[in-house]
């Protein structure tokens, strides 16, 4: 670059007129220049001093210390969200499962298809009372043990992979 | 991007310790936050302004008190004679000590001007000054500046 044209960089420079380019080109000139004439001499010394400054750096072990703070963050939040997520999971599956097996349960129970001496009070009154169905207890008791046997035969179902 | 926050804590705390302190606290509270960064205008003026921050609230409450170490500054000339090594040491020293001398916000815009080679818009934004401060500020900072070392090298010149 001309010095004529470095000297009208200079004074735009003082009056803080120059682009960022423009003092670039300036820092440049005065790095690589080795014939100053001696009144620029200072000015080396100024832009030296500026580019040694803009390469100072901390210490490697600050890198390192912020690396270990901000590294286990995605971490432990993953790590937090899918035990969550899978304890949301089998609380639903537990629900549909009691829901699905209470619904039987809460249902009314179907009437007997022909209940052997079953009787009813009338059906028209507000309050539906049974009366007793067996006259001869020890009928009564044959109908009990049958029903037992049928639900405990029907309840031992499924154990025996378990045993 | 954390040299240029080192760089800033340092100019302001000028102390290595605390400058670094300053950098990973900023730095972790970015990454904290970094789920806003998409609205933020500008990360870097955001860092800048933030490490800023940091380091004042650290000089006025825990009263730190500069700690200048020139090895941290120091940068090795290797190609130079030993005679003008002690020359530009003289000159660093000289600098460094007229930069420090100035009052606060010029020694901001020399450093985010000269050193970190921002813009006139950026140094205004990190530093919540107008654009004609920046520029006062950076004038009054250059000429200080150049009449120190003109004065000095005079002398030593005078001495040789």
């Amino acid at each position: 670059m001309e010095r004529e044209s470095i000297a009208a960089l200079l004074e735009r420079y003082w009056q803080a007129e120059t682009t960022v380019e423009e003092e670039r080109a300036l820092a440049a000139y005065f790095r690589g220049q080795n014939d100053l004439p001696p009144e620029w001499e200072p000015y080396r010394e100024i832009f030296s001093f500026f580019a040694e400054e803009a390469v100072v750096k901390p210490g490697r072990d600050l890198e390192e210390n912020i690396l270990e703070h901000i590294r286990p963050l995605p971490a432990i939040s993953a790590d937090h969200t899918r035990p969550r997520l899978r304890i949301a999971w089998w609380a639903a599956a537990a629900v549909i499962i009691l829901v699905a097996g209470l619904v039987p349960l809460l249902q009314p129970a179907p009437e007997p298809a022909a209940p052997p001496v079953a009787q009813y009070a009338t059906r028209s009154e507000k309050n539906v009372s049974m009366i007793d169905t067996y006259d001869d207890p020890q009928q009564a008791l044959a109908a009990v043990q049958r029903a037992l046997f049928k639900a405990s035969s029907k309840m031992n179902k499924g154990l025996h992979p378990l045993k | 991007m954390k040299d240029k926050l080192y760089r800033l804590a340092l100019r302001l705390l000028q102390n290595v310790e605390e400058a670094e302190d300053a950098v990973q606290e900023t730095m972790i509270r970015i990454w904290g936050r970094r789920e806003e960064w998409d609205k933020w205008k500008s990360l870097e003026a955001y860092c800048m302004i933030s490490i800023r921050n940091g380091c004042l609230d650290r000089l006025r409450k825990q009263k730190v008190q500069p700690l200048r170490e020139e090895k941290a500054w120091d940068v090795a000339s290797a190609d130079k004679d030993p005679q003008e090594k002690m020359m530009a040491k003289e000159a660093t020293i000289q600098i460094r000590k007229c930069m420090d001398e100035l009052p606060q916000h010029q020694q901001l815009v020399i450093q985010l001007r000269e050193i970190e080679g921002f813009s006139y818009n950026e140094i205004a934004e990190v530093l919540d000054m107008s654009m004609d401060q920046v520029k006062v500020n950076l004038f009054r900072a250059r000429n200080a500046i150049k009449r120190s070392i003109i004065k000095s090298t005079a002398e030593w010149n005078g001495k040789a």
